[in-house]
C-alpha cells in the first residue's frame, strides 16, 4: 500500500477512527490494533514476507531478554551475534546474494550453465529499514544503553509500526519503544500538524519528485542520446527528485504518526543548503547517518587504541562504501558510497595555511563558490546513484567532459521546474520550521489557509500518476 | 477537542468529495472504448465468433466492421499478454461461440514487463466487463474511473470539454473511427519530417529476465487456447518503415525464434505477419511509427478477414 494512494487514505481513516474509538485508557488494545494494521499494511504488498518481520522481531526480542538475564560475557556475545547473524543474514540472502554470486562468477570465469543459478526472488519491501531498526535494539541492549522490553506486543509494534515500516525514519528503541509503553493522548494541534505534514509530503512526492522523474528517466534511460548539458542537468534534477521523493515519504510518515500521537525522528534538514559534503550527511537521511556512525564508524575507531589519520580516513571510506551498499546491490551504489567517502576524507585534509581543512574553508569562501562546489558533487553522486549500470555511469562521466552541444535540453525544461521552484522558495522562507506548512495559523487567516490546502489538493489529485512507488522502498 | 477535529475534517473534506464526484461524472460521460465495447457486447449477446486481444496497436488496427463474422476487439492501450490471458479466462463463459482468438506478438512484447495486478486499467475491466484483474477482493474505489489515472483523465477532460478537440467517435462495433490525431498528422504525413524525428517510443533494452517470465506465460496462454479448441491467429501489425531500423537485433531475434517454435508446436496457430509490409501500408495509413490510423485499419482488417475466412 503506497502512501500516495487512495487505498492508504481509506486505510488511514479506518485505522484512525478505530484507534481513537478504543480510547487512551485501553493502550494495549490500541497497540494490538496498530500491530494488526501494520501487518495488514505490509501484507498487502506481499504477505509472504510478513514471516521475516515476525522472525526478526522474535529473534531480537529473545536476544534482548537473553542479554538481560545473563551476565556472562560469552553468553552475552552469543545473543548479540545471534541477532547480528540473523538480521545481516536475511539482508544478504534477499538483497545481496545474486550480486555477490554474479561478481564471483565473473571473477572466476564461471559460466551460469555450470550449476550456479540466480535466486529469482523479489527483495522484501523495506527490508533494510526494519532490519537496521531491530538490530540497533539488540546492540543498544548489549551496550547497556537501554533496558530490554519485557512486553512482546510492544516490541512487535516497535519493529513493524506502519508509518515508518517500509522507508524509515530508522528509529531507535530508546525513542520509539517508550511511546508504545505509555499512553498516547489526543492532541488537537498535533493532529492538525499531522494532516498538514501529510499534505506537504504529497506535494513533494507527486508534484515535484514524480514530475522531475519523467525528465530524469528519459535521460538516464538512453544516456548515449544526450550531450553534456542534458546529462549534468538530469543528474541535478535527480538530486532534487530523490530528495523530494524520500523526504516527501518521511513527511507523510511523520504526519501519519502524529495522528496517532507518536513522534518520529526528523530525517531531513533542507540538504541542498549544505556547504560541504560533511554537512550534507548531517542534513540527509539523518537517521541512517546516525546509525552508521554509531554502529559502524565509531566501533571501527574504537577498535584501535591510537587512531592515526590514515586509519580514520579508511574508516570513513569503509563506512561510506557500506552506506552505498545499503542502498542496493549494484556497483553504482558502491561507487556512490566510495565517491562520498573520498570527498569526506578530502574535506578533512589540512590543505590550507595554519592547517585549515577544506570543510572549514568552504564556510569562508563566497556562497556562490560553495554552492558550485556542493552542486558539482551532488551531481556526481546523483549520477552514480541513478545510473542503470556502472558502464552507464562511466559513459555519462565521460560525456560530462565532452562539451557536446545538446539540442534536446529545451524539451527537458518545462512546467516540471515550476513546482521545484515553489518548493525551494517555500523551504527557504521557513528554514526554522520542520516543514513549510507548520503552524500556518500564526501567519495566515483561515480563509487563506483553507484556500491554499484546496489548491494543493487539487494539484495533487490532478497530477497524480497511477502507482508511482517511492524510490527508497527498494532499499 | 477530538470532536472539533473530526468536525473540521468533515467540513474540510466535503467540498473535496463533491468536487471529486463532479470530475468522476465528467470522466465516465466521455466516450471510451470500454463503454463502446460494452454497448456492442450487450447488443450482440453471445454471437461473437472472433475475439481480438492485444495492446493499442491491435486496438487501432482491427475494426470489426470489416470482418464478416461478429468480432469483438478487446485490445486496449498497454494491454499485455498477462491481461489478455486474464480477460480471456474472465470472458470465456460469456462468449461461448468464439472460435478464433487473435492476439498480438509485437517486436518487443516478450521484453516489456507484464501489466501485473496493479495495472491502472483494472478499474475499467471491472467496471465495464465485470472481470476482476486485481487478484484480490475489490471495493467501491476499484470502479472509480478518474482515480484510476488522474493525470491522464485530467488531460482527457480538458481535451474533450474545454478544448473540444481529439473527440473519440465510436462506431457500432466499438472502434474509434476518429483516431487520426497524432504525430504523423501534426507533421502532415510528410515523410521527410517524419524521418527527421529524433526519437520515438520503441523498446531497445534487452531484458532476459522479463523475456523468460513473459515467454512462460505466453506458452501457458497457447496451451490454454489449444486445450479449449480455439483457432489462434498471432498478429504482427504493420510498422512504419523508420521503425524497423531502430529495433534491437537481439530482441527481434528472440521474438522470431519464439514464433518459430510456436508454429512448429501448435497446429491451431496461424501467423498473420504484415509487420514489414511497407508496400501496402504507406505513410497515410499510420497514426505514428507503430500504430495504424482508421484508414490503415480498414486495409489491415480486410486482409485479416480474408485469412479468417480461409481458416474458418
Amino acid at each position: 500500500m503506497l502512501f500516495n494512494s487512495f487505498d492508504f487514505g481509506f486505510f488511514l481513516v479506518i485505522v484512525y477512527a478505530m484507534y481513537w474509538a478504543i480510547g487512551v485508557k485501553r493502550r494495549k488494545a490500541q497497540n494490538l490494533l496498530l500491530l494488526v494494521s501494520s501487518y495488514v499494511f505490509y501484507g498487502l504488498w506481499d504477505w509472504r514476507f510478513l514471516g521475516l518481520i515476525f522472525m526478526s522481531s522474535v529473534i531480537d526480542f529473545i536476544a534482548g531478554r537473553g542479554l538481560q538475564n545473563t551476565s556472562k560475557q560469552l553468553n552475552r556475545k552469543l545473543f548479540l551475534w545471534m541477532s547480528i547473524l540473523w538480521n545481516l543474514g536475511v539482508l544478504f540472502t534477499f538483497k545481496y546474494f545474486n550480486f555477490f554470486l554474479d561478481n564471483f562468477r565473473t571473477l572466476f570465469g564461471i559460466d551460469a550453465s555450470q550449476g550456479y543459478y540466480f535466486w529469482n526472488i523479489a527483495i522484501p519491501v523495506g527490508l533494510s529499514f526494519y532490519t537496521f531498526q531491530t538490530l540497533s535494539y539488540t546492540i543498544d541492549v548489549y551496550r547497556g544503553k537501554i533496558k530490554p522490553t519485557g512486553n512482546f506486543l510492544e516490541f512487535l509494534c516497535f519493529v513493524s509500526f506502519f508509518p515508518q515500516l517500509v522507508a524509515g525514519p530508522i528509529e531507535r528503541a530508546r525513542d520509539l519503544l517508550p511511546q508504545f509503553e505509555n499512553k498516547r493522548k489526543f492532541n488537537y494541534q498535533q493532529s492538525k500538524e499531522g494532516l498538514r505534514q501529510i499534505l506537504w509530503g504529497l506535494f513533494k512526492k507527486i508534484l515535484v519528485a514524480d514530475k522531475l522523474g519523467i525528465a530524469v528517466s528519459m535521460v538516464f534511460g538512453t544516456p548515449e542520446d544526450y550531450g553534456m548539458f542534458a546529462l549534468v542537468y538530469a543528474s541535478l534534477l535527480f538530486f532534487f527528485q530523490i530528495y523530494c521523493d524520500f523526504s516527501g515519504y518521511t513527511d507523510i510518515a511523520i504526519g501519519t504518526a502524529k495522528l496517532f500521537g507518536f513522534k518520529l525522528s526528523k530525517n531531513f534538514k533542507i540538504p541542498y543548503l549544505s556547504i560541504s559534503i560533511t554537512e550534507f550527511w548531517m542534513r540527509w537521511h539523518i537517521t541512517l547517518t546516525k546509525w552508521f556512525t554509531d554502529y559502524v564508524y565509531l566501533p571501527l575507531l574504537k577498535s584501535r587504541k591510537k587512531i592515526k589519520p590514515s586509519f580514520r580516513a579508511t574508516a570513513v571510506i569503509i563506512t561510506m562504501v557500506l552506506v552505498g551498499l545499503w542502498h542496493g546491490a549494484n556497483w553504482t551504489f558502491i561507487m556512490f558510497g566510495l565517491v562520498n567517502g573520498i570527498i569526506l576524507v578530502v574535506e578533512r585534509i589540512p590543505f590550507f595555511r595554519k592547517g585549515e581543512i577544506l570543510q572549514k574553508k568552504l564556510y569562508k569562501i563566497p556562497r556562490v563558490l560553495s554552492l558550485i562546489y556542493f552542486f558539482a558533487i551532488a551531481a556526481l553522486m546523483s549520477m552514480f546513484f541513478r545510473s542503470n549500470s556502472i558502464s552507464d555511469s562511466f559513459l555519462i562521466l565521460k560525456k560530462w567532459f565532452t562539451f557536446e552541444i545538446d539540442s534536446h535540453i529545451s524539451s527537458l525544461i518545462g512546467i516540471k521546474l515550476m513546482y521545484l521552484g515553489i518548493l525551494i522558495v517555500a523551504e527557504l522562507l521557513t528554514t526554522k520550521k520542520d516543514f513549510p506548512l507548520q503552524q500556518l495559523e500564526v501567519k495566515l487567516p483561515k480563509v487563506v489557509r483553507w484556500s491554499l490546502y484546496y489548491i494543493l489538493i487539487f494539484l495533487i489529485i490532478r497530477y497524480a500518476e497511477p502507482k508511482e512507488a517511492f524510490i527508497y522502498f527498494q532499499f | 477537542m477530538q470532536r472539533k477535529f473530526v468536525t473540521y475534517c468533515l467540513l474540510f473534506f466535503l467540498p473535496v468529495i463533491i468536487g471529486y464526484g463532479v470530475v468522476e461524472y465528467f470522466t465516465v460521460s466521455m466516450p471510451n472504448s470500454f463503454q463502446a465495447n460494452k454497448d456492442y457486447m450487450e447488443g450482440k449477446g453471445d454471437a461473437f465468433e472472433n475475439l481480438v486481444l492485444g495492446s493499442s496497436q491491435m486496438r487501432g488496427a482491427v475494426n470489426p466492421e470489416w470482418i464478416q463474422q461478429p468480432t469483438l476487439n478487446l485490445a486496449s492501450g498497454d494491454q499485455h499478454h498477462d491481461t489478455d490471458f486474464k480477460l480471456l479466462r474472465g470472458i470465456k463463459e460469456k462468449l461461448p461461440n468464439v472460435k478464433t482468438v487473435i492476439f498480438e506478438v509485437s517486436y518487443s512484447h516478450f521484453e516489456i514487463p507484464h501489466n501485473g495486478k496493479d495495472f491502472w486499467k483494472n478499474n475499467f475491466y471491472l467496471k465495464y466487463y465485470g472481470i476482476n484483474h486485481f487478484e484480490r477482493s475489490v471495493y467501491f474505489k476499484d470502479q472509480l474511473s478518474y482515480l484510476a489515472h488522474p493525470s491522464f483523465f485530467s488531460e482527457k477532460i480538458q481535451d474533450y470539454y474545454i478544448d473540444g478537440n481529439r473527440k473519440e467517435v465510436y462506431n457500432a462495433y466499438g472502434f474509434n473511427t476518429n483516431a487520426f490525431h497524432g504525430q504523423f498528422q501534426d507533421l502532415g504525413h510528410d515523410e521527410v519530417k517524419i524521418a527527421a524525428m529524433p526519437r520515438f517510443k520503441i523498446n531497445t533494452d534487452p531484458d532476459l529476465i522479463t523475456f523468460k517470465r513473459n515467454t512462460t506465460l505466453y506458452f501457458e496462454l497457447l496451451d490454454f487456447l489449444k486445450a479449449n479448441d480455439y483457432n489462434v491467429v498471432i498478429s504482427l501489425v504493420p510498422m512504419y518503415k523508420t521503425y524497423h531500423g531502430k529495433k534491437h537485433p537481439d530482441i527481434l531475434r528472440r521474438r522470431d525464434s519464439i514464433l518459430s517454435v510456436t508454429l512448429k508446436n501448435y497446429d491451431n496457430v496461424t501467423l498473420f505477419d504484415l509487420e514489414r509490409d511497407t508496400l501496402n501500408f504507406e505513410v497515410n495509413d499510420f497514426w505514428n511509427q507503430s500504430h495504424l490510423n482508421p484508414v490503415g485499419a480498414k486495409k489491415y482488417t480486410q486482409r485479416l478477414d480474408s485469412l479468417l475466412q480461409a481458416i474458418k
